[in-house]
């Protein structure tokens, strides 16, 4: 009798843990066993709002950085859309979700471990909305270190995309310097004067000499109408050495006036 | 709890018009935050009006350790969210950015310079002009309204280059960008829009001299 009471009891919370477990399984079945895409399905949208609302957010500025990007910019219809699921998400996740569940363990009390089906399906939102980010978090953590690798490969783009960009100003005062006349302080059409090596990083206008980031180098002697520059990465923890270095060829004759080698 | 059903439509209406900050400042996140602040406050007035009044004694536990887990995991994977979209758009606008400084200097300035030469270099400059040689130059892509048209057509318009010759030996080329922001949001553009990326480049017989506005 005592026995028969307590699986009673417990029945509707397994029934629960049973239902949850299907869905991973017909979600899991779906997707990795019949390859059937299941993510643009309005209604697999609507369940994840409702369990997670903040990554239909993600979702659209996602999108919205990648249209802005792109030049485009995404559409108010888009706007309102996400802004609906999200609303839908919340009022279904922090509002009816536990007024049901609370409903629900108030009646069974008084009607003998009978809840109702609002019960069941307001119980199963909650156990998502608590799973759900609980495994994304989990995720993340497994994740932590191949983002922060990622993260440092795109600071040292970074890092490579300023470097590029200070050689090319450097680029154009050398260029500019190989044409004005000598009267103007340039090269006249040479990048020497009088055989002497005479142009020199120091009379460019954008040559940092004490620059904290990068160095700049003449390689070789330039000939008369080519310049090599190579730019450098320092103080910097750049493990790939291929992004370190760059090397840039001035030819003030040429329309391009310069190129990266 | 038929006699709190107001509670009920209290919250529904709480967090629709919490949440309508996000239509609002067109921010998702304002809306979203504002919405969540209002639930916490309504599922406390639930809990105090409803479950601690409650005959049933397990009520009070089982609803509070759900609805205390369900916040948490929601605070903590809503930040990580947040994080997230954040860090996109700063690498995504930061990217942009940067390409399209590159290529309108590159743009003018390369126009500039090549003026430059043909003026020192292809010409007896004490008997012509800076306008002259950019004129023999560039006739092709000079549009009556000023505009500069660009080398490699740029369908999108997004960095439209206008020219203005300044005096015959002092050309402006200028840029202002359609969606790229620059420092500052509230900067003034000369295309009329506000806060995007814009420079210019002067041409003198000194050289050229290239500044970023914005």
């Amino acid at each position: 009798m005592f026995m028969n009471a307590k699986i009673k009891y417990y029945t509707p919370w397994i029934n629960i843990g049973l239902i949850i477990l299907i869905l991973f399984l017909l979600v899991y079945l779906l997707t990795s066993v019949f390859n059937f895409s299941i993510y643009n399905l309005w209604i697999f949208s609507l369940l994840m709002s409702a369990a997670l609302p903040g990554a239909e957010i993600l979702k659209f500025i996602t999108l919205e950085s990648i249209n802005w990007f792109g030049g485009d910019q995404i559409s108010f219809f888009e706007f309102f859309k996400s802004a609906s699921v999200v609303l839908i998400g919340m009022v279904l996740l922090f509002i009816l979700a536990p007024w049901f569940f609370l409903r629900g363990i108030l009646k069974a009390n008084t009607d003998d471990q009978n809840y109702p089906l609002s019960w069941y399906i307001s119980t199963v939102i909650l156990c998502f909305g608590i799973i759900l980010p609980t495994i994304f978090g989990i995720n993340q953590i497994a994740s932590n270190s191949v983002e922060r690798s990622n993260i440092q490969s795109m600071e040292a783009s970074r890092t490579l995309d300023r470097l590029r960009s200070y050689m090319s100003h450097v680029a154009f005062d050398a260029s500019e310097w190989w044409i004005l006349p000598d009267e103007a302080g340039g090269g006249n059409g040479s990048f020497f004067i009088n055989d002497d090596p005479a142009i020199a990083l120091n009379n460019l206008k954008s040559y940092a000499p004490e620059h904290p980031d990068f160095e700049l180098n003449i390689e070789e002697i330039p000939t008369d109408s080519t310049m090599i520059l190579k730019g450098s990465v320092i103080n910097q923890d750049i493990l790939d050495e291929s992004k370190r270095h760059i090397t840039l060829e001035v030819t003030p004759m040429n329309d391009s006036l310069f190129k990266f080698l | 709890m038929k006699d709190h059903i107001k509670l009920l439509y209290g919250g529904i209406i709480a967090v629709i018009i919490a949440f309508s900050l996000a239509f609002l400042f067109q921010n998702l996140w304002i809306g979203y935050t504002a919405a969540f602040v209002t639930a916490i406050i309504w599922l406390v007035i639930i809990d105090q009006k409803i479950v601690s009044k409650s005959k049933h004694r397990a009520a009070k536990p089982i609803f509070r350790f759900f609805v205390v887990l369900l916040l948490i995991t929601q605070i903590l994977a809503s930040v990580r969210f947040y994080m997230r979209s954040d860090f996109q758009r700063e690498n995504l606008r930061t990217i942009r950015t940067t390409i399209v400084e590159s290529i309108s200097q590159i743009e003018m300035e390369k126009a500039l310079q090549q003026t430059l030469r043909h003026y020192y270099q292809e010409t007896d400059y004490s008997e012509t002009t800076l306008e002259e040689s950019f004129r023999t130059l560039f006739s092709d892509r000079l549009n009556e309204d000023g505009t500069f048209d660009p080398e490699i057509p740029d369908q999108d318009r997004e960095m439209p280059v206008t020219y203005e010759i300044a005096s015959p030996d002092s050309i402006i080329l200028e840029v202002s960008a359609v969606f790229t922001p620059g420092y500052d949001a509230e900067y003034l553009n000369i295309s009329g829009n506000r806060g995007m990326y814009e420079a210019q480049a002067i041409l003198t017989k000194d050289g050229v001299v290239y500044e970023r506005q914005n």
